[in-house]
């Protein structure tokens, strides 16, 4: 496996304060962390400690304060809105919590989003929705509407959308936070899968349970690397 | 509400401050506006109210039915027609003619010698019945006896004060004083009486006797001509409760049969109109300021309609700002607040807003008086504690406008679900109100402006018009003065005094210049046409007309010095009319002309020119040197001279050798381009009065666009985090925002194009000679809204589109 040992993210001090009139709060000091191509990346850590910031810079939606960031071999840590936006289309997908669908459209809208974003053509998109919509086992629903979806279903709608792509990258920021256990299994089988064939995933979580499926764990406290731990049991398996 | 509502509504005031702002100045402009209309529409239908007969007064005026034309309603009457009423119907309270015209008034001072004062309006001669008619209020003199005998005259307290130098309280010194009209006749001040109220439509000031208007009329006659009609010459009536004025018009019928006989070519018919109709009617009325009930009742549409707007305004600014409340809705849910109670507490804050908007716009309404000012000819005051009804107009719309921009934000808010709003989502649907009623207000809105921005347009582009199109001479450095007397060895020095003058190019004697504001009007006979239909305008000229004014003639010679010829020069309307082709033919001709069917022999034929102001078709025009009606003198200064100096120089010599001509009289002049440009200042104002509302209407509906962006801006965080998070540029959020708007201006556009279209044709009208409207003014309007759209969208568009995506999800 010569391609798992190419880094796809590297973060080099990591630095992210946010400021308001009265105070100043640093998210994140010094994060320097790496990610092969092709890794399954747990980030834990309590509330507040900076997971989600983290996510969102590896995720292009955010600038860094300070710091480096490659993203697949390209130095983006000061790059503006426009370019970022360019390097994102295409090539990392998001999973949230709340799913975040759009109220007004339906199902296949939802997930035909990027494909919009990324200039394809009607047939190309209608061929990639079917694919992937089959694949999360919604297909028979791609005309509802998300309110007349359950949780379960509309983060398989969310998940259809993060992948229809085909990203390099999956963020995942709390996948099953709002599911029940059967379909938050169901959703972690998914992202599992979705591993297996390639993509690199990094979630951001508060479950052990969920954490057990990566190949690593980071742990973060107060903005700050704590531990990585190789998860053994997947160790073993790889 | 109490207290604690009060702090509430000026810290969430104090919170979003630019909101805050915005919707408050809206409404304060919607309030001022409102306030404006309320103010101009009561002082224009409070006129003559303060007389005490007020019902009961009547204005006889002429219902004139002249072949071809129709029926014409005129106000001007004979000299006898008042005392031939008190005479034949001794059932009438009074009856009063009145004769009006501007004079020179001179005052012997201490030293000997006279203050002279023109007086161009407030000079009339009446019957003294006026004052039984008419409330006056007299300081000095007895009303009973005041105009009794011949030589007295009645003046109001400022004059008595001006003439007299006297302190107010001592108007009773100005008694038995001698006062000189015109330099022809003196009388002797028998009467004062404090100043009419300026919300009279019959603003006298002094009021000589009647039977002494010669002093002013040199066409009275002893008052007993029943042909000799004027417009100056009015006559009303007081009828007792008991008649009422249809029946006491059917009694004038036989009258009018008896004094004016049968057989009068044009069939003439008396007419009652009420004095409250002397402001309203088309009928022109003394005071030369008329309004129409129409427009009154246009203006309080208009009004109402920017109430409107801005409450809608407010409507869509508080709702858009309703996500921000959601928490505090919902924690006064949980702690048991009734939906009433709710409603109650957000109408309570919007009636609150109302009248700080109300207190602001006040003063903005005290600004708009001082613009109107011009516009309306009178200064309105905003004096509340003395004036009852504004107060109460104003405490009682704010409120309506309280309750009608509250209750929709109330309710949608009020109806919140206290979980949704404490767990804070941003799309709660179906409960903070649909988008789709405001989107068609705020189309409607652009209809508004696009209607008033794209009339401002062609009003603008007419008077442009107005001020350069050809009108067939040249009206550039001409001073027109009066003459107050003809006399010929007179006018020949001053015209030989003038041009000794290097800067003084030419001098003519005139009735008027080729365009004025009076024509004298009488009826072409000549075999080829019908007789008694058309009109034709004499102007009475000198030799050096034609030169002065850049006349080109096309056929023909001048007119000759010698007065009276009959020669006349005619203009090619005139000779087309009598059908002649060739100008050259018509020389020679003789047509006769007016009542008493004067001759005139065609000498020379003119290029058209316009005689009126472009609002009037061409006259068929006749210049000759009839000799009489000589009333002013035309001076063409130099201009290269005038580039140079400037006027004053040539005005400074023009007035010297005046004054040495005529030493008893006031020179005053006037620059006959200007006196023109004041033909057209009724649409000028409309114009003003126009565009002032378009401005108004287009920064009401702006601040609509904006309330209405950030709502959808806030109702879309959620999407727009999504759509970039996907993978949208900030230049795809901004069109997905602003496609809409540009989709509703498209809208608009086509619903208020056939509108404006419409009523500018029917404006252009009123016009004979007019601009096109032409297409670009449609599509430079169309433009205009365009931008103003955008630009008032975008701020919010790209702030929503360039907002970190992480913020609109992070906490979801």
């Amino acid at each position: 496996m010569l391609l798992a040992f190419y880094n796809m993210i590297k973060t080099e001090n990591l630095t992210k304060i946010f400021r308001t009139e009265e105070v100043e709060t640093s998210a994140l000091n010094k994060v320097s962390i790496h990610i092969q191509k092709g890794e399954f990346v747990a980030v834990m850590g309590p509330s507040g400690c900076g997971k989600s910031t983290l996510l969102n810079i590896i995720g292009l939606l955010d600038n860094p304060t300070e710091g480096k960031y490659q993203f697949d071999g390209v130095e983006v840590a000061g790059l503006r809105e426009r370019q970022r936006t360019m390097l994102r289309k295409g090539n990392i997908g998001f999973v949230f919590q709340s799913f975040n669908l759009i109220d007004e459209l339906n199902v296949y809208e939802n997930v035909e989003l990027p494909l919009i974003y990324l200039k394809l053509k009607v047939r190309e998109r209608k061929e990639m929705v079917g694919k992937v919509l089959e694949r999360m086992k919604i297909g028979h629903r791609k005309k509802h509407f998300p309110q007349q979806l359950s949780g379960g279903q509309q983060q398989r709608v969310a998940i259809a959308r993060a992948v229809v792509a085909n990203p390099k990258l999956i963020l995942a920021d709390e996948p099953t936070g709002n599911l029940d256990s059967k379909n938050g299994l169901e959703v972690m089988n998914l992202l599992t899968e979705l591993n297996r064939e390639g993509t690199t995933i990094i979630m951001v979580t508060h479950s052990l349970h969920d954490a057990g499926f990566a190949h690593r764990v980071i742990n973060l406290f107060d903005g700050e690397v704590l531990t990585e731990n190789v998860n053994e049991r997947i160790a073993e398996i790889l | 509400m109490g207290l604690n509502s009060f702090k509430m509504v000026v810290r969430q005031l104090a919170r979003n401050k630019v909101f805050s702002a915005i919707s408050i100045v809206g409404l304060a402009i919607g309030i001022a506006c409102g306030l404006v209309i309320y103010e101009i529409i009561s002082y224009e239908s409070g006129f003559n109210k303060f007389n005490k007969n007020y019902p009961n007064i009547y204005r006889v005026i002429n219902q004139l039915e002249p072949s071809g034309i129709g029926t014409v309603l005129a106000e001007g009457q004979v000299h006898p027609l008042g005392a031939a009423i008190r005479n034949d119907f001794p059932g009438v309270v009074a009856a009063m003619t009145f004769y009006a015209e501007k004079g020179q008034i001179s005052i012997e001072n201490e030293n000997g010698a006279f203050d002279r004062y023109l007086e161009a309006d407030g000079l009339v001669y009446a019957e003294p019945q006026v004052f039984q008619i008419f409330d006056f209020k007299f300081l000095a003199g007895n009303p009973q006896n005041a105009l009794s005998n011949s030589g007295s005259i009645v003046i109001n307290s400022s004059l008595a004060q001006k003439y007299f130098k006297l302190s107010q309280g001592n108007e009773s010194d100005a008694l038995g004083k001698p006062i000189n009209i015109n330099n022809k006749g003196t009388f002797s001040v028998t009467g004062v009486f404090a100043d009419l109220p300026e919300t009279t439509d019959l603003p006298f000031k002094l009021i000589g006797d009647y039977k002494s208007q010669p002093a002013s009329n040199p066409y009275f006659n002893n008052g007993t001509d029943w042909q000799e009609y004027n417009s100056n010459t009015n006559c009303y009536l007081l009828l007792p409760d008991e008649i009422s004025a249809i029946n006491f018009e059917s009694q004038l019928v036989s009258f009018s049969a008896k004094y004016m006989g049968t057989e009068s070519p044009v069939k003439q018919k008396y007419v009652l109109q009420p004095l409250s109709k002397l402001h309203s009617w088309e009928v022109g009325n003394y005071s030369h300021r008329q309004v129409p009930e129409k427009a009154l009742y246009l203006l309080g549409f208009v009004g109402l309609f920017i109430i409107l707007l801005a409450s809608i305004n407010f409507v869509n600014l508080s709702t858009a700002q309703s996500s921000r409340r959601f928490k505090e809705i919902g924690v006064r849910k949980i702690s048991g607040v009734s939906r009433f109670q709710l409603i109650w507490q957000f109408m309570g804050e919007t009636i609150l807003v109302s009248y700080i908007a109300a207190v602001i716009g006040l003063g903005v309404a005290h600004v708009m008086f001082i613009y109107l000012t011009d516009i309306l000819g009178y200064r309105l005051t905003l004096d509340l504690l003395k004036n009852g009804g504004t107060l109460i107009f104003l405490i009682i719309s704010t409120f309506l406008i309280g309750i009608i921009s509250g209750i929709y934000p109330s309710i949608i808010m009020s109806g919140m679900k206290p979980v949704g709003s404490l767990k804070n989502f941003l799309s709660v649907k179906g409960n903070s109100g649909s988008v789709s009623v405001r989107r068609v207000l705020v189309i409607a809105q652009f209809v508004v402006s696009l209607v008033l921005m794209t009339g401002t347009l062609v009003m603008q582009k007419q008077i442009k018009y107005f001020f350069s199109a050809d009108i067939g001479f040249n009206k550039e450095a001409i001073l027109i003065t009066k003459i107050p007397e003809v006399e010929k060895s007179k006018l020949e020095l001053l015209r030989a005094n003038l041009l000794k003058y290097p800067d003084i190019k030419q001098v003519s004697f005139e009735s008027t210049s080729p365009m004025a504001d009076w024509k004298v009007s009488n009826s072409i006979n000549y075999p080829t046409i019908e007789p008694n239909l058309y009109l034709g305008n004499l102007k009475t000229i000198d030799e050096n007309y034609l030169e002065l004014y850049e006349i080109p003639l096309i056929a023909g010679r001048n007119c000759s010095e010698r007065k009276n010829s009959g020669e006349a020069i005619v203009n090619r309307k005139l000779i087309q009319l009598l059908g002649f082709k060739d100008p050259n033919s018509a020389i020679g001709e003789i047509f006769s002309y007016g009542r008493e069917n004067m001759k005139f022999t065609i000498v020379g034929v003119v290029e058209d020119f316009h005689a009126m102001s472009l609002q009037q078709e061409m006259d068929h025009i006749i210049l000759s040197n009839v000799g009489f009606n000589i009333k002013e003198i035309a001076v063409k200064i130099n201009p290269v001279t005038a580039s140079l100096t400037g006027y004053n120089s040539s005005i400074d010599k023009i007035k010297k050798e005046w004054e040495t001509t005529f030493p008893e009289d006031v020179f005053e002049y006037e620059f006959l381009d200007q006196k023109i440009a004041g033909f057209y200042n009724s649409q000028v104002n409309t114009l003003k009065l126009v565009r002032l509302f378009a401005l108004i209407a287009i920064f009401i509906g702006s601040l609509g666009l904006y309330g209405l962006i950030s709502f959808i801006a806030s109702q879309k965080i959620k999407e727009i985090g999504i759509r970039k998070v996907n993978g949208a540029k900030v230049s795809e959020i901004l069109t997905m925002l602003n496609k809409d708007f540009v989709k509703w201006v498209a809208i608009a556009f086509v619903i208020a194009t056939p509108i404006v279209y419409y009523a500018m044709n029917k404006w252009l009208e009123n016009f004979a000679y007019k601009t096109s409207l032409s297409w670009w003014i449609f599509v430079l309007s169309g433009v205009l809204a365009l931008a103003i759209a955008l630009l008032t969208v975008s701020w919010q568009s790209w702030r929503a589109a360039t907002r970190n995506p992480v913020e609109a999800l992070r906490y979801e």
